[in-house]
């Protein structure tokens, strides 16, 4: 898969988050997004996914530009599956109906088709005894869960998690990285920023480092966690390494 | 709480009753009178909620707007109504406006009033409703595809609707209190109908004692309701 920036520019405001950013990244299933927070992870996630525009600049997906129309990357959206961090769900929903609203909604299947579907992949994801219960009555690792459920339900082509284990404890953490390599052996095409370096280096065959909006350096895991890297690598991983 | 109100209540009108003569048998051959104008209230404010409901909606909405003539529209209209005391819009609604038209039939042009009146009001409650719906909720619903009537309707408005029904029982029993200034355009509603009865048999106290029972019995069970509804409500989310 083949990511292109050409020229990218985001801002909020005033405020200048990615500047002019050029990059071709190519990966074949996963692609891990390193870096400090407020480096610029989750807004490259959001680019990728159509949740925000650049303020100026294209982006390419295999060859193939993002559109501008909202209608245009709606149907880019429903075509991804997306996790955030943290309050993915709809509070007011069961755990089923949240995995089936997006079927129904946006996929146009059968409530019959739909409930089946939700339940399969909730069951297969071992959350099959919660389905009915809502997302308040859930840990957080289920919840995690769950909305992973809901993203993988339409089957899409590529996976966008951002820092999907950042609000978990360990456990829940252990429970949900379980998942993820679990989808990763499946052969699901992933994109995730993360904070679990040993994760994102068994996993993900690209790492890229970022930081103040810029994508400091790029490459295979090995190259990217050896002494090899820059020195604004190095000094991340010691800092995040040290306790 | 409420047996609290009733008690005291009671000992007030004891305490009347014991120093005033009563004529309760002239007043109750009038008691036909009381229980249409007491129907009539218990209409006009049902009937009111109703029409407000939809037109405080299309205001909420209109004020969430892009289009930014119509977002100040919505502004001007709310601060106009919130603005000004409701017997000022009855009286110039009903004497201007109705007048001009044409409008003759008091009971639809009360109701119009009152609704217009109460849509302001509304509005504000659907739209901070609608604005308690976090951004993380509505970038989800935006994440798996959903268009913007699909986030109103499957996202926002549910949980909306948890913040909305507490304060809008609440006005339910505004409606039904605030209806008894529409007496003054002559709709004979329950207020008009016990000061017709109180001219006719010139008892005061058992003219406006059973006015003021009459809106009380409605009142304090919708704030009862109303305060059940925010109980039942803060829990779950």
């Amino acid at each position: 898969m083949k990511l292109e920036f050409q020229n990218v520019s985001v801002a909020f405001g005033s405020h200048m988050v990615i500047d002019r950013l050029s990059l071709t990244l190519e990966f074949s299933r996963t692609l891990a997004l390193i870096g400090p927070s407020g480096g610029g992870k989750s807004t490259l996630l959001r680019l990728i996914a159509g949740l925000i525009t650049p303020t100026a600049g294209k982006i390419l997906i295999d060859g193939s530009p993002l559109p501008d129309s909202e209608s245009d990357l709606r149907t880019h959206r429903s075509a991804l599956g997306i996790v955030f961090q943290a309050y993915n769900l709809f509070p007011h929903l069961s755990a089923l109906e949240n995995v089936r609203l997006p079927l129904t909604a946006v996929h146009r299947l059968s409530l019959a088709e739909a409930s089946s579907r939700a339940m399969e992949i909730l069951d297969r994801f071992r959350l099959g005894s919660h389905a009915h219960k809502k997302p308040a009555a859930l840990s957080g690792g289920q919840r995690q869960r769950v909305a992973i459920a809901r993203a993988v339900a339409p089957d899409p082509g590529l996976l966008l998690l951002d820092e999907p284990t950042s609000a978990l404890d360990p456990e829940m953490t252990a429970e949900v990285l379980d998942l993820l390599a679990e989808l990763h052996t499946t052969g699901r095409r992933l994109i995730l920023a993360t904070h679990e370096m040993g994760f994102g280096r068994t996993i993900a065959d690209q790492v890229a480092f970022v930081a103040n909006g810029r994508v400091i350096q790029w490459g295979p895991p090995e190259e990217i966690f050896s002494e090899r890297s820059s020195p604004e690598i190095q000094g991340f991983l010691s800092r995040i390494l040290r306790y | 709480m409420l047996l609290t109100i009733l008690a005291g209540f009671a000992a007030i009108c004891c305490w009347l009753l014991a120093g005033s003569l009563s004529n309760w048998e002239s007043v109750w051959r009038y008691r036909q009178v009381f229980l249409s104008g007491w129907l009539l209230t218990i209409l006009i404010a049902a009937v009111s909620l109703v029409v407000s409901l939809v037109l405080g909606l299309a205001v909420a909405l209109a004020r969430r707007s892009t289009f930014l003539p119509l977002r100040s529209l919505a502004v001007l209209y709310v601060e106009l109504i919130r603005g000004s005391p409701l017997l000022v819009q009855i009286l110039f609604f009903w004497y201007v406006v109705a007048a001009q038209l044409g409008l003759t039939n008091r009971l639809f042009v009360g109701i119009l009033i009152l609704s217009a009146f109460s849509a302001a009001y509304l509005a504000e409650m659907i739209r901070a409703g609608i604005e308690s719906v976090s951004e993380s909720q509505l970038e989800s619903a935006r994440a798996i595809g959903l268009h913007p009537t699909q986030i109103y309707r499957y996202v926002i408005f549910p949980q909306a609707i948890r913040q909305i029904l507490p304060p809008l029982a609440g006005q339910l029993a505004s409606l039904i209190k605030d209806s008894s200034l529409l007496s003054v355009i002559g709709l004979s509603e329950f207020t008009l109908s016990a000061q017709q009865v109180n001219s006719a048999t010139f008892s005061t106290f058992e003219s406006f004692l059973p006015l003021a029972l009459g809106y009380l019995i409605l009142t304090l069970p919708i704030s009862m309701f109303s305060r059940f509804l925010e109980h039942r409500f803060r829990y779950e989310t």
